[in-house]
């Protein structure tokens, strides 16, 4: 089969830099980082050395629209927004209907599933959303991209832990190179700053190599020596 | 009436929908509300006032609509 050449015509993101592309650059090359000591669960002792994103969707995002979005989503869309701005294909609000979205993520929407379910949980005459489960899928991203801007194509989440992403990147490329679609959105969303999901991560002891010095983790310890730094979300 | 003033906070306060809209000929889908919006907002309704709606029910055209047949299963309920 022959192949064709592929080329990334825009970048839009979302990260613990900002999302303006150029700042984002700029500090990433000066070595800057966005990391910081966060105490995760205000009811609970410990911190962890997170990088947390701020990501502001309310002006790209109707409050209608975001009941029903986990976080992962809306920084999907606002990623998606800039990327597609980016390329020049963003055409009254919308992207290329044929285009094709391969999107990763590990979770989706973890902090959905916490809130709605302790909720639930917490009282027995509560009902659960009826907006849970969609809420809370890996799906999740892919589908509001592909609601938000019209985008029609091949919509594929690949969940594969921390390679989903690259996964997702990966199939788009091989998607154009080999005639499947001209056009493809590839990219990823996490959101995993939650109580519940960092308590995990926390036992596991990622997300804190300097947690000594800052004695912010003290099952980490002996993990962090051996693995060093691994920085969540 | 006590019906129709709920849906009318919660549509405001929960779902972000404007006041200006909100009026009792108001369409679920003219308000932006989509079949799993629109199932979330009755089954605030019937949360709030311990009552429920049938399939049939649900299936109402306005929110004027929604709001009476709220407030007829409250009265069914109370008698």
């Amino acid at each position: 089969m022959s192949s064709r050449r592929t080329f990334v015509t825009g970048i839009g993101l979302v990260s613990p830099h900002g999302d303006d592309l150029d700042d984002v650059f700029e500090r990433v090359f000066a070595g800057a980082s966005a990391v910081r000591v966060v105490q995760p669960d205000p009811d609970r002792p410990g911190t962890m050395l997170l990088a947390p994103v701020e990501c502001d969707s309310d002006h790209l995002i109707p409050k209608l629209a975001g009941r029903f979005m986990a976080r992962a989503s809306k920084m999907a869309v606002v990623a998606a927004h800039h990327a597609l701005e980016a390329s020049d294909l963003l055409v009254s609000g919308a992207g290329p209907t044929e285009a094709g979205i391969y999107m990763g993520c590990g979770l989706g929407g973890s902090e959905a599933l916490q809130e709605h379910y302790a909720r639930y949980f917490a009282n027995p005459r509560k009902r659960l959303r009826a907006a849970t489960t969609p809420m809370i899928m890996a799906s999740g991203p892919a589908s509001h991209v592909s609601m938000r801007f019209g985008i029609s194509g091949p919509t594929m989440t690949c969940s594969m832990a921390c390679v989903s992403s690259a996964a997702a990147i990966g199939e788009a490329f091989r998607a154009i190179r080999h005639g499947y679609g001209d056009t493809a959105l590839a990219g990823g969303a996490e959101g995993q700053l939650n109580t519940g999901t960092l308590a995990s991560w926390r036992e596991r002891g990622h997300s804190c190599t300097r947690g000594r010095e800052l004695g912010s983790c003290q099952r980490g310890r002996a993990t962090c020596r051996d693995r060093g730094v691994r920085h969540r979300e | 009436m006590q019906s129709y003033d709920f849906l009318v906070k919660l549509l405001v306060e929960e779902f972000g929908v404007s006041p200006e809209e909100l009026m009792p000929e108001a369409t679920p889908s003219g308000l932006g509300l989509y079949s799993l919006s629109t199932i979330e907002m009755v089954r605030e309704l019937e949360e709030e006032f311990g009552i429920k709606f049938s399939n049939e029910q649900v299936k109402f055209s306005t929110l004027g609509e929604a709001a009476h047949l709220a407030d007829e299963l409250i009265g069914a309920k109370e008698s």
